[in-house]
């Protein structure tokens, strides 16, 4: 019996890591192979950004150190309100940037393109200038109340890392401010680095609001470039500065990043008694919570009013109703392909030695790839000789990949963090008493993981949702999913048709979104006690 | 003097201390005893203000500090708390450690105060040491130098010797007991060990199932009698 479960999980588990690599690492390698193609004279003024394409880069630059800034320190104030909370008012507010995380940045971009029509509209009547949603500072704004939520979640990550008994040890001789600055504040330091860190990232390789403020990216240029010239070596070396600073940026957060995810205390034990602040510190703080309250409400106004009725509504969803079907297949099959090669590359990360760290950089450097690029680099891999012949490329299975090649590390990266947090004597209790493999492992090791199995199909499920710039490049002809539809429309401004398809886009991520909370809080109530080696306190 | 009034604690379902009615005067030691789970760490951690009660009251000299509803902040109560495992910050040295209860004060002051205190605990020499460079009864004694430095009016201990060997923790049980004894510092000491609590002297409580079973000593309180 266990000689047949090794057979059959030696095969399995390599196909399934060669699939991951296929997917994830492919489309790079198959830019890195159309390099030859580029001349070698044209490597120089490609490579090396001069002139607009310089100033392009240092202005994403700015843009996403800008976002990071301002979704951190907002992140930070707020997560210091809602922080070990465990009653009142502001205990159940955590649940409001819990429903904001997944909104994708359409549905705020729309919300604002909602706002300033009113606010003009208004200003128009006392004469004064209209405002305009076009600009950096529009797409910072934007971004910022995008990204926020995220932020929020990694500074609770970060102050949740630092041991309570440090921080009562402090609060037992000095001011909650001083113990918050001299204490709390330092020790959290490197998480809150790597946040920083992460939403710089995810600003600088996203077009989609930049472009909807009118504002040229380094991103979008690769997706323009690729556009006029069609020639993904070029592609790719338009895009090396971009590239090079987001794997920069990634090695240099990586090493912290891997102790966050393989560290399975960071959300132990809350304070019974909250940090009391001075009035000053307290308008700073509730001013924040004001922005995230801002950033919920906003999007709630803007779909509600805009909607002319329920038959309009209607009419709009029969209309889009191909869109929808075919972004749920894409997103649901993009979840489910997920599973077994993240869990794969999961596992591959606690092989410990070079394999477990070639492993964690298969899940960590893909995450530098802007969106455009590993775009044209499906369209290289799957159009290219020898694959061209399975008639994957221009099928309905591209934006599927995209979004695997986009997520699947992210999900991988869930993964890690659930499986560290499985007491391993709950696994090796089962390998003692149960001498099948494949029973032990269905009957223990996966319902231990299912809270994690289920947050990394989340979400990857709510981030093909709204993908747009990797799709964008490989949509089959005559296909579009729906964030691309409302991306299309929102060019033009926000509109009944635009907020009914929102909406849409909005309530399917909600959903999901609250099923996934759900599950997870009834399993953790379930998991968690004395008998469990994971105390519930 | 610390006196508690009915005071339970519950968390979720779960009683960690079950209606406590207590009065530890003034300058007196008081050594609580208990197999583990049995509500000494929450009783320490309600005084220190560290928790809120879930019934009952706290009164500090004679001033209400703690109800289900407000709880004074722990650092305006003049109670020092030593961890169980000396919970000392791994990104300041033995002296910034030591000298953070101070802060706000002049800086040659903290340094001269720092000096004397790490000097009574034996730990001069350590200043620039890190908490990972120091053994297991070094960071205990920083631990307490910390505590006392601020000269508490009440100091509880949890557990602070606990997994040292036995002949340095009597050293440093007598330690704590001539600290207390000079600044007139008002013992309350967490142990499952009931020998380790005999050595301190004074006062006897056993607890179990979060409440006080016997209560044995208390008519010769000072630690100046052990």
């Amino acid at each position: 019996m266990i000689g047949r479960d090794r057979a059959r999980s030696s095969v399995v588990a390599p196909l399934l890591a060669g699939l991951y690599l296929l997917v994830v690492i492919g489309p790079l390698l198959a830019l890195v192979v159309s390099l030859g193609a580029v001349p070698l004279a044209d490597w120089s003024g490609l490579l090396l950004p001069g002139g607009r394409r310089f100033l392009l880069w240092l202005r994403s630059v700015g843009l996403a150190i800008g976002v990071s800034l301002g979704g951190m320190g907002l992140g930070l104030a707020i997560a210091l309100i809602l922080r070990r909370r465990r009653r009142g008012p502001l205990a159940q507010l955590r649940w409001v940037f819990v429903l904001l995380a997944p909104l994708p940045s359409t549905t705020h971009a729309f919300a604002w393109s909602w706002v300033t029509t009113l606010l003009n509209r208004v200003l128009g009547q006392v004469g004064l200038r209209p405002l305009s949603l076009r600009g950096w500072v529009a797409a910072w704004w934007i971004e910022v109340l995008w990204l926020m939520p995220i932020a929020v979640g990694l500074a609770s990550i970060a102050l949740e890392s630092v041991d309570r008994r440090l921080i009562e040890s402090a609060r037992l001789l000095q001011p909650d401010t001083r113990a918050l600055a001299r204490v709390v504040l330092p020790l959290a330091a490197p998480l809150l680095l790597v946040g920083a860190g992460l939403i710089f990232l995810l600003s600088l390789v996203d077009y989609a609001i930049p472009s909807l403020c009118q504002v040229n990216v380094s991103a979008l240029d690769i997706f323009a470039d690729f556009s006029v010239h069609n020639r993904p070596g070029r592609a790719l070396l338009v895009s090396m500065p971009l590239l090079v600073t987001t794997t920069a940026t990634v090695i240099l957060f990586q090493a912290r990043l891997r102790s966050v995810a393989l560290d399975p205390n960071w959300h132990r034990a809350t304070l019974d008694v909250p940090f009391r602040w001075p009035v000053s510190v307290r308008v700073v703080l509730y001013g924040a919570l004001a922005v995230m309250l801002l950033a919920a409400g906003i999007p709630v106004f803007a779909l509600v009013s805009q909607i002319d009725g329920i038959q309009e509504l209607a009419l709009t969803l029969s209309e889009a109703r191909q869109e929808i079907a075919f972004s749920l297949i894409v997103a649901i099959l993009a979840a489910l392909v997920n599973l077994p090669i993240a869990y794969v590359a999961a596992r591959g990360v606690f092989s410990g030695g070079p394999p477990g760290h070639g492993w964690w950089l298969a899940i960590t450097i893909p995450m530098a790839l802007p969106g455009p690029l590993i775009g044209i680099g499906l369209i290289t891999l799957w159009n290219g000789p020898g694959w061209a012949n399975l008639g994957i490329y221009g099928s309905r299975w591209m934006p599927v990949l995209a979004a695997l090649a986009r997520y699947a590390p992210l999900g991988a990266l869930v993964l890690v963090a659930a499986m560290r947090r499985v007491n391993p004597r709950q696994l090796e209790a089962a390998q003692l008493l149960q001498t099948s493999r494949l029973r032990s492992w269905l009957l223990v090791r996966l319902p231990l993981l299912a809270p994690g199995l289920l947050a990394s199909a989340g979400l990857v499920f709510c981030l093909t949702l709204s993908e747009l710039s990797a799709t964008l490049l490989v949509a089959p002809p005559g296909q579009s999913t729906l964030t691309i539809r409302i991306y299309n429309y929102l060019h033009y401004g926000a509109s009944g048709t635009v907020a009914g398809l929102t909406l849409v886009l909005t309530a399917l991520v909600l959903i999901f979104g609250l099923i996934a909370t759900v599950f997870l809080l009834l399993w953790t109530r379930l998991t968690s006690g004395p008998g469990t080696g994971r105390d519930g306190r | 003097m610390i006196e508690l009034l009915g005071v339970s604690k519950h968390y979720g379902p779960v009683c960690a201390l079950d209606s406590v009615s207590l009065t530890l005067p003034r300058g007196t030691t008081t050594v609580i005893n208990g197999p583990s789970g049995s509500g000494k760490t929450t009783l320490l951690r309600l005084i220190a203000g560290l928790e809120r009660p879930s019934s009952g009251e706290i009164h500090i000299d004679g001033e209400l500090v703690s109800t289900p509803a407000w709880v004074r902040p722990p650092q305006e109560r003049n109670v020092g708390l030593v961890f169980q495992d000396a919970a000392l910050w791994p990104h300041l040295t033995v002296a910034q450690n030591v000298g953070f209860g101070l802060l706000g004060r002049p800086r040659q002051d903290i340094a001269r105060r720092v000096d004397k205190m790490l000097s009574a605990m034996d730990l001069t020499g350590f200043e620039k040491r890190y908490p990972n460079q120091l053994s297991g009864g070094e960071a205990r004694r920083v631990a307490i130098a910390r505590t006392l430095i601020v000269n508490p009016r009440y100091l509880l201990l949890d557990e602070p010797l606990i997994h040292l060997q036995s002949a340095l923790k009597l050293r440093l049980l007598e330690g704590i007991r001539e600290q207390a004894s000079a600044r007139d510092v008002t013992l309350l000491y967490v142990s499952h060990d009931l020998e380790e609590g005999r050595r301190l002297g004074g006062r006897l409580l056993e607890m179990t199932s979060g409440r006080i079973i016997s209560d044995t000593g208390a008519e010769h309180p000072s630690h100046d009698s052990g």
